[in-house]
């Protein structure tokens, strides 16, 4: 563990005193306090990153919570309209302000300069408050839902600050919805052996995840993308693809385990924000497995007010075979994969990574329409066995993750490009696939021995002798192959 | 999400699982991790080595470093040329744990030989790059499993481990050995399950030390910003034990530069210094690699060196 990473990482030694500490003050405090107890708690953790990012977390806190009181005791329709505008701007506001005014200052000064209109002097550097995108998501979920009425609005500012800064969700998520969230805060919380022992599974698995599998893969990951990608081979670009699959699966995984495990300690049951996706058989499945918090979140939020809109739009006609619902699904889905893309972060890559994964979701619906038209039937689809589509599925997600990790969209062309076309074997490859292997292996057995059982990534219903033989596997590992240096959580930078 | 059914015995049964598994692995890595590893075999033989050199003697010669000098120092080339100079060499020993530098032989030195009045008369100590000599993060893990002890503490986090994550990782390498052992049960494990394993890391890591550094104003720190306050400790231990330390540069096939501040902090440390980069008729055909001598590379420079040491070797034996 490092307890040089920035703030009070979970990987950090740091991190755990403070944990202890907050943990003896939450429940020996008398139950009316256990709320402030944890939001003081969330701010010193914020504080322990960047204290003048407190600031910007209580932007959301206090403009959300005054909109959506004025949002629930309006009828008018416009000026709940106007309400609701008034949050985007200020929350939507904050975040482009922070994330994404280097990126389109750099693009403008570009384009100023291949047109002879250049600027001198260095730019602006506005450094991005840590988990930014996370709590402005949750914050904005909370003044839609009252917006629509599918919640009354919390009367208590304290309940609602520590819904928005909840310190184990607050960095990476999961992006709760105050909808479930708030009554939890607001409720009686009480821990049972059962929520101790899971909460210590989760943290288990999610160390084990984050400190051995990603941060094992980061050094043959960040290898692979210095190198230059016209000396790599193919098979080069593929150990490197599948390596950055587990690496950012195991290090978002490991980190969203970790919250659910503290949280399930504090009382709190967040939501699960990933289950099994690497075992998915199409895009839309993988969707509903992977960040799930997020994905819900774009569909609630964005992808199904387009496409109602869309659909509103249109008559009832055919184009291509497809009735017109679908050409509204390709739209908004498109669209709504091109806002994930941005969400992550302000290179073109990720842009091209979203439109990537939303061509991938219009052709499997594409597919889907035209399969009744061909008449392939359920069954005779089903006869291309599970493993194949899995397998097939698998590799698409890492040619977008190629296009994910990439410096730029030029070395993501030319790694793809080498990808099919250049199949030399080096020893970096058995290099890199014997690491996996070693690593990675198990952990993906383990959750395709959990898939099977449909029980997402929740303790595992077996005997108590290969429950320990696991949480063993685990500790050993740990302390063994634990990389000598641990690299910050792979989600911060989002 | 689902919880399994558990009496109340289960809990229990599953840490006793992961106690006794950590424990059984702690135990067979304690027996026969001499056998993984010469370096082990090598580092739990130095008791016996400071014992052999207490009763020896005068001049009670040590070498001392890394595997460059298990490499490049041949002793019966150092023997015989203080004999034909009508020098009695006394008794020589080596300690080279590998991949080790100035911060680990310090506590070796402190723990090994000063504390069981074993301090050779003259120490030559051998470094190839300045990353040997200067100060750098210290390996807590590898400290506490082999170098360090708990009496050591209070110098250790005090002067070289700062911040409780470097001070963590020495009490549990002290602890437990599979910790503090860990980068040498990767490298096992990678060479036996893992093929091409070595020469995929090297090509895996020479390309990320040839990135850019990222464009945000961090900087690695220059060769100016070294310090050698490590070395300095290093140099008035042996003054301050009444014995004589003798730094020597050794050679390498391509050369390289020195930084004043090593002269400085030996001086600082009443340390005497030889200068072995460059030695006449010294050729790439006697170097194993970039940093080793071969053995017969290793003949021609201790031959070399003996000379330019006889004095200190003298003055040892008085």
């Amino acid at each position: 563990m490092d307890g040089n990473i920035g703030g009070w990482s979970f990987t950090s030694l740091t991190f755990w005193p403070f944990l202890g500490l907050v943990l003896v003050a939450y429940w020996l405090a008398p139950s009316r306090c256990r709320n402030g107890v944890l939001l003081i708690g969330s701010y010193v953790f914020y504080a322990s990153w960047d204290w003048r990012f407190l600031a910007v977390l209580l932007v959301p806190t206090v403009s959300d919570f005054s909109v959506a009181r004025a949002i629930a005791k309006s009828d008018d329709a416009r000026r709940r309209r106007g309400l609701l505008g008034l949050s985007l701007l200020i929350d939507l506001g904050v975040l482009g302000f922070f994330k994404y005014n280097d990126f389109f200052i750099a693009q403008i000064a570009r384009a100023l300069e291949r047109w002879g209109l250049g600027f001198s002097g260095p730019a602006p550097r506005i450094f991005v408050p840590i988990g930014i995108s996370f709590f402005t998501l949750s914050s904005l979920s909370y003044v839609f839902d009252v917006y629509r009425r599918k919640m009354e609005p919390t009367r208590r500012l304290p309940d609602y600050a520590l819904f928005v800064a909840f310190f184990p969700k607050l960095i990476a998520g999961p992006i709760e919805r105050a909808r479930t969230f708030l009554p939890q805060i607001a409720g009686e919380r009480r821990v049972g052996w059962s929520d101790l022992r899971e909460g210590g599974w989760f943290v288990l698995q999610g160390l084990f995840a984050k400190l051995v599998v990603a941060d094992g893969m980061a050094q043959l990951v960040n290898g692979i993308y210095a190198a230059d990608p016209a000396l790599l081979s193919g098979l080069e670009c593929w150990t490197g693809a599948y390596a950055y699959a587990f690496q950012l699966y195991c290090d978002f995984w490991g980190y969203s385990a970790i919250a659910l495990g503290i949280s399930r300690w504090l009382g709190f049951r967040l939501m699960l924000n990933f289950r099994t996706p690497y075992f998915s058989r199409n895009p839309s499945e993988f969707w509903s497995r992977w960040h799930i918090s997020l994905s819900s979140w774009l569909r609630d939020y964005v992808f199904l007010p387009l496409d109602y809109l869309m659909l509103r739009r249109q008559g009832v006609r055919t184009w291509l075979g497809l009735r017109e619902d679908y050409w509204a699904y390709f739209g908004s889905v498109f669209a709504t994969m091109l806002v994930a893309g941005l969400w992550h972060g302000t290179g073109w890559t990720f842009m091209v990574w979203g439109a990537y994964f939303g061509l991938l979701l219009c052709f499997h619906r594409a597919f889907l329409g035209y399969r009744k038209l061909l008449g392939l039937s359920r069954s005779r689809l089903r006869r291309i066995s599970g493993p194949v589509r899995t397998l097939a599925l698998f590799n698409l997600v890492c040619v977008g993750w190629v296009i994910f990790r990439a410096g730029s969209v030029g070395q993501a062309a030319t790694m793809l490009t080498k990808m099919l076309t250049d199949f030399r074997m080096t020893s970096v490859v058995t290099y890199g696939l014997g690491l996996m292997g070693i690593l990675a292996g198990p952990f993906l057995f383990l959750e395709y021995a959990l898939s099977r059982r449909d029980e997402g990534t929740g303790l595992p219903r077996f005997s108590w002798a290969m429950r320990g033989a696991i949480y063993a596997y685990m500790v050993l590992m740990i302390i063994v192959f634990s990389a000598v240096r641990q690299n910050e959580f792979i989600y911060f930078r989002f | 999400m689902s919880s399994s059914t558990s009496g109340s015995k289960e809990p229990i049964r599953i840490v006793l699982i992961m106690v006794l598994a950590v424990s059984a692995c702690e135990g067979v890595v304690r027996l026969i991790g001499g056998s993984l590893s010469l370096n082990i075999r090598h580092i739990r033989a130095i008791p016996a080595i400071a014992t052999e050199l207490a009763g020896s003697p005068k001049p009670r010669t040590l070498f001392l470093g890394a595997s460059q000098i298990r490499l490049g120092i041949d002793l019966e080339a150092w023997r015989t040329g203080l004999a034909s100079l009508g020098i009695e060499p006394g008794t020589v020993r080596k300690v080279v744990p590998d991949d080790s530098w100035v911060s680990e032989w310090y506590y070796v030195v402190l723990n090994q030989f000063v504390e069981r009045r074993a301090v050779p008369d003259l120490a030559v100590v051998g470094f190839t790059s300045t990353d040997h000599v200067s100060d750098r993060k210290v390996r807590g893990g590898r400290s506490g499993a082999f170098y360090g002890k708990t009496g050591n503490i209070p110098e250790l986090f005090s002067q070289d481990l700062h911040g409780l994550a470097e001070q963590a990782d020495f009490l549990i390498g002290h602890a437990l050995l599979i910790y503090g052992f860990r980068d040498t049960l990767q490298k096992r494990v990678g060479d036996y399950f893992i093929p091409g394993y070595r020469r995929g890391a090297r090509q895996v890591n020479a390309w990320v030390r040839a990135a850019p550094a990222e464009a945000d104003g961090t900087e690695a720190p220059g060769r100016s910003e070294r310090t050698y306050g490590c070395l300095s400790r290093f140099a008035r231990l042996f003054r301050d034990h009444d014995a004589d330390l003798l730094m020597v540069a050794l050679p390498t096939p391509t050369g390289r530069e020195l930084d004043p501040g090593i002269r400085e902090a030996l001086e600082s440390g009443g340390a005497a210094f030889i200068d072995g980069r460059v030695v006449p008729g010294l050729g790439p055909e006697d170097f194993l690699d970039n940093v080793h001598l071969n053995e017969r590379g290793a003949e021609k420079f201790t031959k070399w060196l003996v000379p330019r040491a006889a004095r200190f070797v003298v003055e040892a034996s008085r």
